[in-house]
């Protein structure tokens, strides 16, 4: 034991884990409050479909030799959160089917692009990595660590101003709008601040995986309690804490920082199983 | 006065090297995201003394006949992999002299940078002065 802490020490002297830490906790924090709302209107694999969306987008920014891919990414990637999550409930092709064709289309036309039209000395690499995000969190530049930081925090008080519409329009949309709320426009927010998490969450867990950090505090959560309130608290103190753990497991042992962060949640999902079946 | 009879001659010991950054005390995922720390950063690392362990990699030109050589390490998924150039010794003669080649090697060197290429944007890292562990 002393051994390890002797260990996390030595590592703590690094400013790339202290950098990865900051930036995965949040990013965490932002994912798990949406994943609530995300899995209780049924679009819990936007992750993965946004994520493929903005790995098509980096695809064109690679291939355009942009030096800083961010804005076409976020700006691509929220244009279609707002297509799939924007319409509401009267969208002619409904949420999966939506998901889906997007998802799909964004993934072949960028991995088709990048492979066409490739400038990088190692394809395969930059693929895995962004499919995988395996060392991408322990690898951010100051500059990036404060963009993260700057948009956790706009995250996060969106949610918290927003927190009862945010509410109405997950539990009942259609009674929303009667009672005058402007649910379009909350699901727009939503829209644009799930593009937002997604984009951030590729670099800690990468594309395949971030329905994970979704689906996963907010799915743990309801085993334990039953008012979103509660479940929302919950989930968010779960997702922390196993993006901390997935981080400083994965450093230790020499694993991929993302798989290391999903296995952690799954034991805590089964964990929180046997404890809510208990508490029955 | 008999000497011990365990003693034994002084033996000429070669002079331990100093090392500024030792890799090989870090885990997999650790040694790769601090090399390419070293690669994104290369000028705070410029003269310092590096230890590291990483797959020796060895190519010559069928032509020139030169020999270049570099160690590299792999990220945990393998495959991505940062690296350096090696600065073998000018008395080395290849193979006989040279580690085998895709063989694990632990190497000490000055961490430098080739700026030959650096109008075109490139920069090279490499190890002089290496001894192989």
């Amino acid at each position: 034991m002393a051994l390890l802490i002797e260990k996390l020490a030595q590592y703590w002297a690094y400013p790339f884990v202290r950098y990865a830490l900051v930036v995965g906790v949040l990013v965490a924090l932002c994912a798990s409050l949406l994943g609530v709302t995300l899995v209780l209107k049924r679009f819990s694999f936007i992750g993965d479909g946004l994520s493929h969306v903005a790995f098509g987008a980096m695809s064109v920014a690679s291939v355009l030799n942009l030096s800083n891919d961010m804005p076409l990414v976020m700006g691509i990637t929220v244009l279609c959160a707002i297509l799939l999550l924007g319409a509401g409930q009267n969208s002619k092709i409904k949420g999966d089917a939506a998901m889906a064709m997007l998802s799909v289309g964004a993934l072949a036309i960028g991995y088709l692009m990048m492979n066409v039209f490739s400038t990088s000395t190692n394809l395969t690499g930059d693929v895995c990595t962004t499919l995988f995000g395996s060392t991408s969190i322990l690898t951010l530049t100051q500059a990036e660590v404060w963009m993260c930081l700057a948009l956790s925090v706009v995250v996060m008080l969106l949610y918290l101003f927003f927190y009862h519409k945010i509410f109405s329009v997950t539990f009942d949309e259609s009674f929303a709008s009667a009672t005058g709320t402007k649910s379009r426009v909350y699901n727009m927010i939503l829209a644009v601040v799930t593009a937002v998490v997604i984009v951030m969450a590729m670099n800690l867990v990468g594309s395949l995986l971030i329905s994970a950090l979704v689906i996963f505090p907010a799915m743990s959560a309801m085993r334990l309690f039953k008012s979103f309130r509660a479940v929302t608290l919950c989930s968010a103190v779960l997702s922390v804490f196993c993006a901390a753990a997935g981080i400083l497991t994965s450093i230790l042992a020499g694993t991929p920082v993302g798989a290391t962060i999903v296995t952690v949640q799954i034991a805590l999902f089964v964990l929180c199983s046997f404890v809510g079946y208990f508490r029955r | 006065m008999l000497p011990a009879a365990d003693s034994q001659p002084d033996s000429q010991e070669a002079p331990t090297i100093s090392v500024d950054v030792d890799l090989t005390t870090l885990s997999s995922t650790m040694v790769y995201a601090e090399v390419f720390n070293m690669t994104m950063s290369p000028d705070d690392y410029i003269g310092k003394i590096i230890r590291m362990t990483g797959i020796f990699t060895v190519y010559q030109d069928p032509e020139t006949k030169q020999v270049y050589c570099g160690v590299i390490v792999q990220d945990a998924t393998a495959c991505c992999a940062q690296g350096f150039d090696i600065v073998m010794p000018e008395n080395a003669v290849y193979p006989q002299d040279y580690p085998p080649a895709e063989s694990e090697v632990t190497v000490v060197g000055e961490l430098q940078v080739d700026r030959s290429m650096e109008e075109y944007g490139l920069i090279f890292l490499r190890l002089e002065n290496v001894t192989f562990e």
